[in-house]
């Protein structure tokens, strides 16, 4: 039957293998920038602001996306961004992951006044507006990377405490937990050594599809220069300078998004793959 | 029914007053207004004199009850930067913001749930992944980069619509549609996947299974379930809305409480900031309580014995 | 002679996935008289189900689809009828009740409001009339306050009380033929045979016809007049419930017949037929069975056809059942 459906159903079916090429590219990108980049991106060249991209009438091949404002190259400072976008996006989701799965392992494994608080606590947090949040208290201990990934962490681990609560709820039920218990087995080793193993699926899909969201967060924030402190390049303060030249300058702003929106878009389809992939019920099927 | 409407809103008010806490908390920790406040070289007297003013000198704990206190006689304390009630500048706000977000999912719900209706029915069709990668696109595009190319087209190139400013419904189309883009997705896709899911759920085989006519297996079995798990999506959504327009409403110089929030930040004026964060949540709080009341009615499993 | 309610004549239904032609029904041929029950024995993914839906016209498209074959129900060919004339015999001509009774129900409504869905799509009366029928119906399925339980819902009935409900809703449109898919194997054991006590009593009361399907050879002996064994999407064996029970013929009926438990006598162990079904696309061209028995010789990788055995009603699909009796 190779209808159209079949034809597309093909082709949809390679995007996962797009998109994770799409994201090791942005680790190689990230990790070798000082050796790929073409210009140092901070350099800046008032003789060379504003050249448009090299396909443009004024534009060379020696700055193939322009230059903004200040004469800095628009590819090498992308390229850089690239560094600031892995280490926020992969490090607050490692760091809010970290915290959301061990309180959400933690309500679930004592359950009772303990998971109480917890979920008392999750709630509160989700009533709360996150951007917000974050925009306030980086605004109060200043634009920094690490400051950045500190905020991400301590608004971002909630859904994870959703999820591994959930499932250490249902695991808790199970026979072995009573008789580890009764073994008198340290909790934390229970929980590291059983419950870990049983929620790595569904915190590694979150994960996936977590990179992608703070990586725009973290974009949001540089955006209104509450991010990584200037003149260090991200996607988010360009879009901020881009802005700013909106119409003498279209390329300034744009080139970083699209940056942005290629990096979220592999982040998300690779999430959705994933988590078909590890879906339970798949297993059953094979 | 009740007994769970006092059991929600119970829950709701122990959840406000959390957050009330918890943003106490943090702004005090995080910030000492008494050096913005003062210029460098302000003496020890001064400093005591500002402190004092302030209720700083007091224990947290009591800081904390007063600040309640005067949050129920509506007193949200006197702006830094404006030296006016915050109050007053909340009230000035909330509409432009209201109006905003309303519009958006609005325009929202009436692209997303025909799309992702039209994609269950359809599955795994070509129209169907042509939709959900669409979809999927408008879910990766972040807000403000879509706010901006948006601008660059409509109003640079083609000089259709105005860049900012609040007014007639032209100058709601692109703050709206940036809003909307984020919203439009995800809804489309929650709604798929939920229509997917009733749509192979056993129930619905059994009402043809019974002859029930297919039109009434739609309208009456298929939309019912679905009618609750949207309108939760929809909640969610526009809480998000409510909560994410800042960025919006700082590139379009929307009058909302998203961009009174951000220029309170980089004022450093604190009750500001308190206040916005406050009021935001009230209506998250709210929000979910109208969503769990709505699941109560229709959905008969909730919160009976 | 009883007329034939149900004929099926070499039915297949095919399913076509991404992985390959999935040969649910593959060749099945099926009678069922006035008042009287056909059991269709298989394993699970034997196709039992496949064949129920296949007569109810309800197999999903587009990945599944009736490739050739007739279903005859009261001498009209079902295959050819448009949906609408379809829909006008579910429930009311042909019922069927489902596996699980829990999630056959939608927990949004009332089991009143589900049961009358029957009687309202079929017939013309007025909601008290509806209301009536439906008080009937439940009290004829031995369910305790039918008044109170017009206006429950599902989620505060236990499974045996759900089973009841359908079961009412099954026979509210008076079906000439009632197909019950495995009725009791979503409940507790000692619930199982109020079910099975139930449909036998109403059986008899209605005079429905019955298919019968169930991988449970008890509820076979109690409930049967003929039988059908199904293997992997076609019938291997069929006859009367006695000649399948004493004079089995087919070596994947004997060994089926062999795995039941003897309580009365000393045994030294259960027999289980060795391995496992081949699955729906594996399927060799010969005699499915061919791998797991024990009687197979070269011949048997040709496939055989469905023989009918003189004087006992009774029909094998197996190139050696003479030889093995």
């Amino acid at each position: 039957m190779r209808s159209n459906s079949a034809r597309a159903g093909k082709v949809f079916k390679r995007l996962p293998l797009t998109a994770g090429m799409i994201i090791f590219m942005l680790l190689v990108l990230a990790v070798s920038a000082p050796y790929i980049a073409p210009h140092d991106p901070n350099l800046q060249d008032l003789s060379i602001a504003l050249k448009p991209p090299f396909w443009q009438q004024g534009g060379e091949s020696g700055y193939p996306l322009g230059t903004d404002s200040l004469g800095r190259d628009i590819l090498s400072r992308i390229i850089f961004g690239a560094r600031v976008s892995v280490i926020v996006g992969f490090g607050g989701m490692i760091l809010s992951g970290l915290i959301g799965t061990t309180l959400g392992l933690i309500a679930g494994y004592f359950g009772g006044k303990i998971d109480l608080l917890i979920m008392r606590f999750t709630d509160i947090m989700l009533s709360m507006p996150y951007i917000l949040i974050a925009i306030a208290i980086i605004g109060a201990i200043g634009p920094s990377l690490m400051n950045v990934i500190f905020v991400m962490a301590i608004t971002n681990w909630v859904s994870y405490t959703r999820i591994t609560r959930y499932e250490a709820m249902s695991l808790s039920k199970l026979e072995f937990v009573d008789m580890a218990k009764l073994s008198g087995i340290h909790p934390a080793k229970i929980i590291i050594n059983h419950f870990v193993p049983n929620v790595l699926n569904s915190v590694t899909v979150l994960g996936s599809l977590d990179v992608g969201k703070l990586i725009v967060f973290e974009a949001a924030l540089s955006f209104l220069g509450l991010g990584v402190k200037p003149p260090t390049a991200s996607w988010g303060a360009m879009l901020a300078d881009g802005r700013v030249y909106l119409t003498v300058a279209w390329w300034i702003a744009t080139f970083p998004g699209v940056a942005i929106v290629l990096t979220v878009l592999a982040g998300n389809l690779l999430g959705d793959w994933l988590r078909d992939e590890l879906d339970p019920r798949r297993q059953m099927k094979a | 029914m009740i007994l769970y409407l006092l059991n929600r809103l119970a829950h709701s008010v122990v959840v406000f007053l959390g957050v009330i806490v918890v943003t106490f908390l943090i702004a005090h920790v995080l910030g000492d207004p008494v050096n913005l406040l003062l210029p460098p070289e302000a003496t020890e007297q001064q400093r005591a004199y500002l402190i004092k003013d302030l209720g700083l000198d007091r224990p947290l704990h009591i800081q904390l009850l007063n600040y309640m206190a005067n949050l129920v006689r509506g007193n949200f304390g006197t702006s830094f930067r404006h030296n006016r009630p915050v109050l007053g500048l909340l009230i000035e706000r909330v509409p432009a913001s209201l109006e905003l977000a309303l519009f958006s999912i609005v325009v929202s719900l009436l692209i997303a749930i025909p799309l992702g209706m039209f994609s269950a029915f359809k599955r795994d069709t070509i129209y169907d992944r042509i939709g959900m990668t669409l979809a999927l696109f408008g879910q990766s595009f972040p807000g403000f980069w879509a706010g901006i190319m948006l601008i660059l087209l409509f109003t640079v190139k083609l000089k259709w619509l105005p860049p900012s400013g609040r007014g007639g419904i032209q100058h709601m189309i692109l703050p709206g549609m940036t809003l909307a883009m984020f919203c439009t997705a995800a809804i489309a896709r929650l709604t798929r996947s939920c229509f997917l899911d009733i749509l192979d759920a056993d129930y619905i085989r059994m009402a043809r299974l019974k002859g029930v006519p297919e039109m009434i297996v739609f309208a009456k079995h298929v939309f019912k379930n679905a009618f609750v798990t949207i309108f939760n999506i929809t909640a969610i959504q526009f809480g998000l809305i409510f909560g994410s327009a800042v960025v919006v409403e700082y590139i379009f110089a929307w009058p909302g409480l998203g961009r009174l929030s951000l220029e309170a930040v980089y004022n450093r004026d604190y009750p500001v900031v308190l206040a916005s964060i406050v009021t935001i949540s009230c209506a998250f709080v709210l929000l979910n309580l109208a969503v769990d009341v709505v699941y109560r009615i229709l959905d008969p499993r909730v919160g009976r014995n | 002679m009883s007329s034939e309610i149900l004929k099926v004549k070499d039915l297949r239904t095919y399913f076509f996935t991404d992985i390959g032609i999935v040969k649910a029904v593959d060749g099945v041929d099926l009678c069922i008289k006035e008042k009287e029950t056909l059991g269709l024995v298989g394993e699970s993914a034997s196709g039992k189900s496949v064949i129920a839906y296949s007569v109810m016209g309800l197999i999903p498209k587009p990945a599944g689809r009736i490739v050739s074959g007739q279903v005859i129900f009261k001498e009209k060919s079902l295959l050819g009828m448009s949906d609408r004339e379809m829909r006008e015999i579910r429930g009311k001509d042909i019922a069927m009740i489902p596996q699980d009774p829990t999630t056959a129900l939608n927990p949004l409504f009332t089991i009143g409001n589900q049961i009358g869905e029957v009687i309202r799509y079929h017939e013309r009366v007025g909601r008290p009339e509806i209301f009536e029928k439906v008080k009937s119906m439940l009290r004829v399925a031995r369910v305790p306050s039918p008044e109170s339980c017009l206006k429950s819902y599902p989620h505060e009935f236990s499974g045996g009380l759900k089973q009841r409900a359908i079961i009412a809703m099954a026979l509210s449109g008076r079906p000439d033929l009632l197909i019950a898919d495995e009725p009791t194997s979503a409940l507790d054991v000692t619930i199982q045979m109020q079910i099975i006590k139930l449909i036998r009593e109403l059986r008899e009361q209605f005079g429905t016809s019955m298919l019968l399907i169930t991988h449970n050879l008890g509820i076979v002996a109690k409930m049967c007049d003929r039988v059908a064994i199904l293997y992997c999407g076609r019938i291997v064996e069929e006859g009367t419930a006695r000649a399948i029970f004493y004079r089995p013929k087919h070596p994947y009926t004997k060994g089926l017949l062999a795995s039941l438990p003897r309580g009365h006598r000393t045994q030294k162990g259960l027999y289980t037929i060795p391995g496992q079904p081949p699955g729906p696309l594996n399927r060799e061209e010969g005699c499915h069975f061919y791998q797991r028995c024990e009687f197979a010789r070269d011949r048997c990788s040709e496939p055989p056809g469905l023989e009918k055995i003189e004087g006992d009603d009774q029909r094998v699909r197996c190139w050696r059942w003479r030889e093995l009796e």
